[in-house]
């Protein structure tokens, strides 16, 4: 009888009468147990010690000037100053770029489409009821979005423009907050003119992509295009990496001449998600160019060459991994080996050490005539390295999926590379973004080793570069350089989480 | 339906370009083809380049002296580099272990609090968990190890002292310890656990006979504390407190500053992840399992302890080993800020005219074994705890 008896205080009695809902709040939250109650005591002390001394630190304390007269350093590095238009066209290309998808996805994608070529019975769109064929035309007009903006967007459909405005603050609050952090340091006028421009890029590529026509939106890509190729042609985009320049030359408007074509070609059939892949594409490799032409990649620095790293890294290790994982999955006994011999490898092993060895040894694994450049050594290992991560990451969600997927498609008739390509890992991939974002996170975390590694001065070891020059010598001011670079990297990983968090729930990971 | 049979029959063997035998076997073949003919052209080169450079490329340097010291250690400079390694290799364990520990620890604490009903303890360790989490591991190691140890840690004239138990300092910190064999002290606390494990045995077995609450703790802590008291005792260990005399420091265990920053950094890094793990695991555990816990009016410990916990471990041991291969892994970078460990002596051996080549593979293989060992070691005791499936 005592259990029974005992039964009723596990269950929370609804406090009843017109109790204030902050007193009903407090109660719960923080007075429940004589206990709690202490430990509330204790903890709000701990907090307002911390809080004040924060405060201080913050406002009053903290030497800020270091921070101040080095923001350049910390952003750039020792790149070319008479250079820097190049990095500030790429953001605004970039900005302009996102700006078009978003603008894009938000008008056209009112009637949702499967976001993968899944073979269900999804009983509340009768296109994909229809039997296999109806499955295999959907999946041959209209292949796997590569951009979760293509997903639909029913659930903030419909609402106004404040509210979407108090929404993407609401998302993307760390990164305007860093944003913001850094204009409050600027000493001169360019970073506000930068950001200005930024913004207006984003909102100028977000009314082209909305409200212009796509054939006409694609013209202006596709002219973009050929004047690339046509600077391309002009230029010599990859003589610092010593190539000839007449096969520099080529390659650059061959490429340019290709995927505009593609472009071009697919915009027309209307596939103008696959035009715009292609647009990014080819645009990546052309802001490439025009970031290393006549600079090379050596003299970098700064924030700027963490996020270079990791997104080149991040772009080549991704297709890597998925290799492997296939590999690793595959029937094939002897690619199967390979694969997993591979994957351990690199697994077993620590980042730092590959990059020390990078920088020492790695000129012995080459022909003594070449010698490769830093920054593409750093960018080898941690390719080498994050693709044996991915590549398990994308095994487990090879192997969340159900058998039945890939038996439906073979019962279809496709053929293996369609059904991988279009059943499975358009699937699998969904159900490991989460994942795979949180290794990229790392990743561009792990490109701070490149300092002590390789001696870059990239954003970390520019926090101490800054504390050892000029009137800043000897003082002591790693207490305020180090938090800053912390909270600049808290900034880039935190919003990559979040926004993949977002994705996630847009593409309904989980609860289908 | 045998008719698709018949056809095979009649229809044969496909040809050799259709079979999917043939095709399978070529493709796989080519790939390890290739595959060799790359280790090949790259061990290729490592030789040549090694002969142009007069290098040697055999692990002989293993046997030479190494004319380095490595820091923090009593190595001596006329030893061989293999003892070197070793020491570098006890470093990384060192360092990795105790590591290993407190992040378990402080993340499995932080990850329930992260769960708290109280606001302000939840609160502050997602504020805690959310900022470290994000942030690179180097650069949490040079604001522990620039900006404070060195910059804020006392000279030893003013050194901190905690009552006894420790005195920190810029120059090394000391930790109150114990004289005597660790590793005796080791085997008589498993004897311990050991003698409480067979106890709570018995309290179970008895339990289920007669129906009586089974108190396991209340009888098997005590008999652990007896026998490690009574080893404690009987093998003459004594407690070795930090003392500080002037300028120097006596007693304890020293801990340089490098190690110790290493140590904070690797802990507080890991433990956020770890604590992470913990939260999520908890609350992947059916929500179901605790109401029907509160519906046979267990107490919230008895909950926590026999009803969530146990599944909630079993989703958390696979990626809390991956944090303990991290955190193996992540302990290299102690030697960016000069710790002697095994990254380090690697460093300092092929600066001294070690062959660069064979130096990092063997370093590289070590790094593997140690892995491997703990991965093992984690899939042991994951088997152990996994559901048995009816």
């Amino acid at each position: 009888m005592t259990a029974i008896a005992r039964a009723p205080t596990a269950v929370v009695v609804p406090v009843p009468g017109p109790v204030p809902r902050a007193l009903t709040w407090g109660r719960r939250n923080l007075f429940r147990t004589p206990i709690d109650g202490m430990v509330t005591i204790v903890a709000t002390v701990i907090a307002a010690y911390i809080g004040y001394r924060l405060f201080q630190f913050v406002f009053v304390t903290g030497r800020w000037d270091v921070v101040r007269v080095n923001l350049s350093l910390f952003l750039v590095g020792r790149f070319e100053r008479n250079e820097l238009w190049r990095p500030v066209v790429a953001v605004l290309a970039v900005a302009g770029y996102i700006g078009v998808w978003t603008g894009y996805s938000r008008t056209r994608t009112t009637a949702p489409i499967p976001a993968t070529g899944a073979v269900i019975a999804n009983p509340e769109n009768p296109t994909t009821l229809g039997g296999g064929a109806a499955v295999i035309g959907a999946v041959a007009q209209e292949p796997p979005p590569p951009s979760a903006d293509e997903a639909s967007e029913v659930d903030d459909e419909g609402a106004t423009p404040v509210e979407r405005a108090v929404d993407m603050l609401g998302r993307l609050w760390p990164l305007i907050a860093g944003v913001l952090l850094l204009l409050s340091l600027a000493t001169t006028g360019t970073p506000w003119l930068v950001a200005g421009g930024t913004v207006l890029a984003a909102g100028g590529g977000y009314l082209l992509g909305r409200f212009v026509p796509t054939r006409a939106l694609l013209v202006v890509a596709t002219l973009g295009l050929i004047v690339a190729a046509a600077y391309f042609l002009w230029v010599d985009p990859f003589n610092w990496l010593g190539v000839p320049s007449s096969v520099g030359k080529a390659l650059g408007v061959i490429a340019a001449a290709a995927v505009a074509a593609t472009a071009a070609g697919l915009a027309f059939v209307r596939r103008i998600p696959a035009a715009l892949v292609g647009v990014g594409l080819f645009g990546s490799l052309a802001l490439l160019i025009l970031l290393t032409n006549a600079v090379g990649w050596d003299d970098w620095g700064g924030l700027m060459m963490n996020i270079f790293l990791a997104v080149i890294s991040i772009g080549l290790c991704f297709p890597l991994g998925v290799l492997l994982a296939l590999g690793r999955r595959s029937k094939m006994p002897l690619i199967r080996i390979v694969c997993t011999a591979y994957i351990e490898l690199f697994r077993g092993v620590p980042l730092y050490v590959l990059l020390l060895m990078a920088g020492i040894a790695l000129g012995f694994f080459v022909p003594s005539s070449i010698t490769p450049g830093l920054v593409t050594r750093a960018i080898a290992v941690f390719t080498l390295f994050t693709a044996a991560y991915v590549a398990e990451i994308v095994r487990g969600g090879l192997q969340s999926l159900p058998r039945g997927q890939t038996e439906a498609a073979q019962a279809l008739g496709l053929s293996a590379v369609r059904t991988t390509f279009f059943i499975v890992l358009p699937q699998a991939l969904r159900n490991v973004i989460p994942a795979m974002v949180g290794q990229f996170i790392s990743l561009f975390k792990d490109t701070t080793l490149v300092g002590g590694a390789l001696g870059f001065l990239d954003l970390l070891a520019g926090s101490q570069a800054a504390t050892r020059q000029g009137d800043f010598r000897g003082q002591g001011l790693l207490g305020e350089t180090i938090p800053f670079v912390m909270l600049l990297f808290w900034v880039g990983s935190i919003t990559m989480s979040r926004e993949s968090q977002r994705l996630e729930r847009k593409l309904g990971v989980g609860t289908r | 339906m045998t008719a698709p049979a018949t056809l095979d029959k009649q229809a044969g063997r496909p040809p050799l370009w259709r079979d999917v035998r043939v095709l399978s076997w070529t493709f796989q073949l080519a790939v390890v083809g290739l595959v060799v003919l790359l280790v090949s052209w790259l061990w290729g080169n490592v030789q040549s380049n090694s002969d142009r450079l007069n290098i040697d490329t055999g692990f002989d340097f293993l046997d030479q002296p190494a004319g380095f010291p490595i820091p923090g250690s009593d190595f001596r400079n006329n030893q061989p580099i293999s003892d070197a390694v070793v020491e570098g290799l006890l470093n990384t364990i060192r360092l990795a272990a105790a590591g290993l520990v407190l992040a378990t620890l402080l993340g499995v604490l932080l990850g329930i609090a992260r769960l708290s009903g109280n606001f302000l303890v939840r609160t502050g360790a997602k504020f805690y968990v959310e900022f470290v989490r994000n942030i690179p591991l180097l650069s949490l190691l040079y604001l522990i190890y620039l900006a404070v140890i060195l910059t804020v840690f006392p000279r030893p004239v003013d050194s901190w002292t905690l009552e006894g138990l420790a005195v920190l300092n810029v120059r090394g910190s000391h930790v109150a310890w114990f004289d005597g064999s660790a590793l005796a002290l080791i085997g008589i606390v498993v004897l311990g656990m050991a003698a409480a494990w067979g106890v709570g045995r018995w309290r179970t077995t008895v339990a289920e006979r007669t129906g009586q609450p089974a108190r396991t703790a209340l009888f098997a802590l005590p008999v652990m504390a007896l026998i490690v008291a009574a080893g404690w005792l009987i093998g003459g260990y004594t407690l070795n407190r930090p003392e500080l005399d002037g300028n120097r420091v006596s007693g304890g265990i020293e801990m340089t500053p490098a190690y110790l920053g290493a140590l904070l950094a690797l802990v507080l890094y890991t433990s956020s992840h770890i604590a992470e793990i913990v939260r999520g695991s908890i609350q992947a555990v059916p929500i179901g399992q605790g109401e029907a816990a509160n519906a046979l009016a267990l107490s919230g410990f008895q909950r926590t302890w026999h009803v969530i916990l146990p599944q909630a471990m079993r989703i958390a041991i696979p990626p809390i080993g991956n944090q303990y291969l991290n955190l193996m892994k992540n302990s290299s970078l102690a030697a960016i800020i000069s710790y002697g460990d095994l990254t380090k002596v690697t460093e300092l051996g092929v600066a001294n005219r070690s062959p660069a080549v064979p130096a990092y593979a063997l370093t590289l293989l070590i790094y593997l074994g140690v892995s491997l060992v703990i991965s093992l070691a984690v899939n042991i005791f994951n088997r152990r705890l996994a559901l048995v499936e009816r």
